[in-house]
C-alpha cells in the first residue's frame, strides 16, 4: 500500500520536475545574455568598485587594494564584510601569509609566475579555497562571510573561507527538557548544528547534502541521513519537494515545513521538529532525514508519526518500566487535556443521572447561583487561560511575576468568589492545561488546544453523542493523513505487530532489535549479534 | 452535495441543545411520597437545596424542601408540582420512595409502574411503607448526620438490614420482580415517625442532642 502510494508521489515529482525543468531553461536563456557584464573584470579596481557599487556602497564592506613584488608591481585586492568574517583569520591567513609569502620566494623567480597558482596552492594559508568567476558568485561568497581576493590580470578570483560571526553558543535547550540527558541543543548556525550530529554518529554513512533557498536570504539547508537506513524515495521526495520551493526568504524552519508538508489542512503536526541533537540522532538511526535550516535551532524531522510526539528523548534513558508508566501517563494527559472540558459539560448539561449521587450534589452546590450555562462558563474559563498563556509567552520578563499573580489570583480565587464560575471549572480548567504540558512536543499540544473547542462546542450541543462524533472525525482525520508516503497512525492503522513494542510501552532496548517498519524497509536490524 | 450540506447544517444547528439542562435549572428530587386522597392521590417531593448543602459555607436553611400536591396520577401531580416548585422536577437520582399504608392497602400497582416506565428514574432506590402515618410526614422529617433526609433513610435501612436485619431494603426492581414472580410474595420495610411529627420540619427539632423527632424503621410488610 505504501510502495504504491510512494511510487504515486514519485510519478507527481517527475511531473512537477519536468516543469520545473522547462522554466529552468528559459531562465538559463535569459541568464546568459547578462552573462557577459556579469564576468569579472581582469583589473582589481574595476572589480572593486563593481562590488562596491552592487552593494550600493554599503559601509559593511571593506575593500582593499595592495601590491606584492614591488619591482613587477602585482596588484591584489580583498573584499569581505566586517562582522561576517573572522578578522584574525583574514588578517594572519589570508594577508599576512600573502605579503610574506612574496618575501621569500618571488624575489627568487625568474621565469614568469602564474601568480594565480602560485597564491591559491603555495601562500594562501587559509584552510578551504573555492574560486568564483562571476560578479555574483563573488558577491554570494562576500555576503556568506568569505574573503574575496582578486589579482590583477585574471578574471577569476580566490575565495578564502573565513566565515566567523557571532553566534549563540550550544546552550540547554529551551523547549524540551530533560532530567537525565544530553543538555546540548542546537544552534541558530547550520555548520554547529551539522556537528553536533557528527559527533553522535560518527559513521561515514551519515550524508549531508546542502542547498540554499529564498531569492534573497539564501538560507543553507542541510538534508542529513544516514546512507542505507533512510528510505531513497523518501529522500528523493524530500529534496524533490524542497526544489520546488521558490519564496523570497525562509527564516525558520515552520517555513519549510508549511512549504513541503503533506496536508495544509489538518491540526496535527506531520513534521516533527526538535531542538535535541540526540533526538535527531536517534531519528536519524530509525531511518528518518533530517531538515537542518540555517538561523534556527529547531531541526525537522520526516516522515513523522503520531505516535513520535509522545516519545520523548528521556523515554530511552531511563529504566523501560518508568519509561512505559510515563508514557502511558502522556497518552492518558492526552486525552485528559482533549476531553475533560468537554465532558464535564456533557456530564452536567445531559447526563447529570451518570454522575455519582454526592458528586452530582457537591457540583450542583457549586454551580448554585453561578449566572453561566456550563459551556459559557467553560469557555471563560478556558479563553482567559488562553489569554494568559499566551501573554506569558510573549510579555517582557520583568513584568513576568505581575502577571502571574494577576493570573493565580484573579482567575483561580477572585472568578469564584465573584460567583462567575464555579470551583469545579477552574479545576476542570487547571487539569485541562496542566495535562497539555505533558506533550513532549510542543505541536501536537497545540493540536489539542484546537480541538478541544471544537469537542467543547459538540458537547454543549449533543453531549456525550456530540463527544464520541468529533473523537471518531477526528481519529478518522488522523489515520487519512501521510507524512511523506507514510502513514501517520503507523503501527497503529496500519497496525504493525512488530514495532508495538515502542508505542503504549517501551520495552527495553534489548529487546527493541528492530527499526520501525515502513520508516525503513531494508536495514531492519539494529543489533546485529541477536537474531530476530 | 450542497443541499447535502445543507441538511447537515440543519440537523446541526436547529436541533439546538436538545434535551440539554443545566444543573441549577433541576430540583433534585431525593425523595417521593405517596398518600392517599379521598379521590386521587397526594404526591410529595422531597427535594435538594443545592445552596444550603455545601460542605464549606453551610446556611442555615434545612438541606431540604419539600412539596405536596393533589393529582390523579403520579405523573400528574409530579408535573404539576412545578406550579409550587420553580424547578423541573428531576427524578434520576431518587433515593427512596415512601408509600402510605392505606395506599398500600389499596394497592400499588399503578405507582409503580409510573416508576417502572418513566425514563428519567432509575430502579436502585428502596421503596418503603410509612406505617401509621402519612408519606409527606415521613419526608418532612429533617435529620442530622446525614443531612440530607432521603439519604439518611437510605443509609440506614442498607446498614441495618446488613447488620441487625430487622429490616429488608427493597428495591424497586426487586420489588417488581417479587412481585411478578410465581410462588414468591413481596415484602417492604415499614417506616415510622416517632416523636413530635408536627415540628418535624423545623430546624430546631435537629439542633438538640436528643432528637424530638426520629424515622424509625420497624416491621416487614407482605405486599399482596
Amino acid at each position: 500500500m505504501r510502495i504504491k502510494k510512494l511510487s504515486e508521489l514519485t510519478n507527481k515529482s517527475k511531473q512537477r520536475k519536468e516543469k520545473a525543468d522547462e522554466s529552468k531553461d528559459s531562465k538559463e536563456t535569459s541568464a546568459s545574455s547578462t552573462q557577459e557584464e556579469q564576468k569579472l573584470s581582469e583589473r582589481v579596481g574595476d572589480n572593486l568598485s563593481r562590488m562596491k557599487k552592487a552593494l550600493g556602497q554599503s559601509t559593511d564592506l571593506v575593500v582593499r587594494e595592495f601590491r606584492i613584488s614591488i619591482e613587477e608591481k602585482f596588484t591584489l585586492g580583498v573584499a569581505y564584510i566586517d562582522g561576517l568574517v573572522n578578522k584574525d583569520e583574514v588578517e594572519h591567513y589570508a594577508l599576512d601569509s600573502i605579503m610574506h609569502y612574496h618575501d621569500e620566494h618571488l624575489t627568487h623567480d625568474d621565469g614568469i609566475v602564474n601568480m594565480y597558482e602560485l597564491i591559491k596552492s603555495y601562500s594562501l594559508a587559509a584552510g578551504e579555497i573555492m574560486e568564483a568567476k562571476t560578479l555574483d558568485d563573488a558577491l554570494l561568497h562576500v555576503l556568506s562571510g568569505d574573503t574575496v581576493l582578486f589579482l590583477e590580470g585574471y578574471q577569476t578570483c580566490i575565495v578564502a573561507s573565513t566565515r566567523g560571526w557571532r553566534d549563540r553558543a550550544v546552550s540547554e535547550p529551551q523547549s524540551q527538557t530533560v532530567v537525565r540527558g544530553p543538555r546540548d541543543s542546537f544552534t541558530e548556525t547550520l555548520r554547529t548544528n551539522t556537528a553536533l550530529i557528527r559527533r553522535r554518529i560518527k559513521s561515514p554513512k551519515l550524508w549531508i547534502e546542502s542547498q540554499q533557498i529564498g531569492e534573497f536570504t539564501k538560507t543553507d539547508i542541510a538534508l542529513v541521513y544516514i546512507d542505507g537506513i533512510a528510505d531513497e524515495q523518501v529522500i528523493q521526495e524530500v529534496k524533490e519537494r524542497l526544489s520546488k520551493i521558490d519564496i523570497d526568504g525562509i527564516l525558520e524552519s515552520g517555513y519549510i515545513e508549511e512549504l513541503i508538508q503533506d496536508e495544509d489542512y489538518t491540526p496535527f503536526p506531520t513534521m516533527h521538529n526538535t531542538e535535541r541533537p540526540d533526538s535527531v540522532a536517534a531519528g536519524l538511526l530509525e531511518g528518518r532525514i533530517a531538515i537542518l535550516v540555517d538561523g534556527t535551532p529547531f531541526v525537522l524531522m520526516v516522515p513523522a508519526l503520531f505516535i513520535q510526539f509522545f516519545q520523548a528523548a528521556e523515554d530511552y534513558y531511563q529504566r523501560a518500566d518508568i519509561s512505559t508508566l510515563i508514557r502511558l501517563m502522556r497518552y492518558m494527559a492526552f486525552f485528559l487535556a482533549l476531553l475533560t472540558p468537554s465532558a464535564y459539560i456533557a456530564l452536567t448539561t445531559f447526563h447529570q443521572e451518570m454522575l455519582p449521587f454526592a458528586l452530582l450534589i457537591s457540583i450542583a452546590a457549586q454551580r448554585e447561583g453561578v449566572p453561566f450555562p456550563a459551556i459559557i462558563e467553560a469557555f471563560i474559563m478556558e479563553i482567559t487561560f488562553e489569554i494568559l498563556r499566551e501573554a506569558g509567552v510573549r510579555l517582557p520578563r520583568a513584568v513576568g511575576s505581575a502577571i502571574s499573580i494577576v493570573g493565580a489570583l484573579v482567575l483561580g480565587e477572585a472568578a469564584v468568589q465573584a460567583g462567575l464560575v464555579s470551583p469545579a471549572m477552574v479545576i476542570v480548567v487547571s487539569i485541562t492545561a496542566i495535562s497539555n504540558f505533558v506533550s513532549p512536543v510542543y505541536d501536537m499540544a497545540i493540536a489539542v488546544r484546537m480541538l478541544r473547542f471544537i469537542l467543547m462546542v459538540l458537547a454543549a450541543t449533543f453531549g456525550l453523542f456530540g463527544i464520541i462524533l468529533g473523537l471518531i472525525l477526528m481519529i478518522l482525520h488522523l489515520c487519512s493523513l501521510r507524512s511523506f508516503g507514510v502513514p501517520y497512525m503507523t503501527p497503529m492503522a496500519p497496525f504493525v505487530k512488530r514495532d508495538q513494542k515502542d508505542v503504549l510501552i517501551r520495552r527495553s532496548i534489548k529487546k527493541m532489535k528492530t527499526r520501525p517498519k515502513l520508516i525503513n524497509e531494508k536495514n531492519i536490524s539494529r543489533q546485529k549479534t541477536q537474531k530476530n | 452535495m450542497k443541499a447535502f450540506l445543507m441538511l447537515c447544517i440543519c440537523s446541526l444547528l436547529l436541533s439546538g441543545c436538545w434535551s440539554s439542562r443545566e444543573l441549577n435549572e433541576l430540583a433534585i428530587t431525593v425523595a417521593v411520597g405517596i398518600d392517599k386522597a379521598e379521590d386521587g392521590i397526594i404526591v410529595t417531593v422531597q427535594l435538594i437545596n443545592p445552596g444550603d448543602i455545601q460542605a464549606k459555607t453551610p446556611t442555615n436553611g434545612p438541606s431540604v424542601t419539600t412539596f405536596s400536591i393533589k393529582a390523579s396520577s403520579v405523573m400528574e401531580g409530579l408535573r404539576k408540582i412545578t406550579t409550587k416548585s420553580p424547578r423541573k422536577i428531576y427524578l434520576s437520582h431518587l433515593r427512596m420512595l415512601v408509600i402510605s399504608e392505606s395506599m398500600a392497602e389499596e394497592g400499588i400497582a399503578e405507582v409503580l409502574d409510573f416508576f417502572a416506565r418513566d425514563h428519567e428514574v432509575r430502579t436502585d432506590y428502596f421503596v418503603v411503607v410509612a406505617k401509621n402515618t402519612k408519606a409527606s410526614s415521613v419526608l418532612n422529617v429533617l435529620t442530622t448526620i446525614e443531612k440530607i433526609p432521603a439519604n439518611h433513610m437510605f443509609a440506614s435501612l442498607d446498614v441495618s438490614q446488613r447488620i441487625w436485619a430487622p429490616t429488608r431494603g427493597v428495591k424497586l426492581n426487586e420489588l417488581i420482580s417479587n412481585l411478578t414472580s410465581e410462588g414468591k410474595q413481596a415484602v417492604l420495610s415499614g417506616v415510622l415517625v416517632k416523636g413530635n411529627v408536627k415540628n418535624a420540619g423545623d430546624m430546631s427539632s435537629i439542633s438538640r442532642t436528643n432528637l424530638s423527632t426520629l424515622l424509625n424503621f420497624k416491621g416487614l410488610g407482605l405486599v399482596q
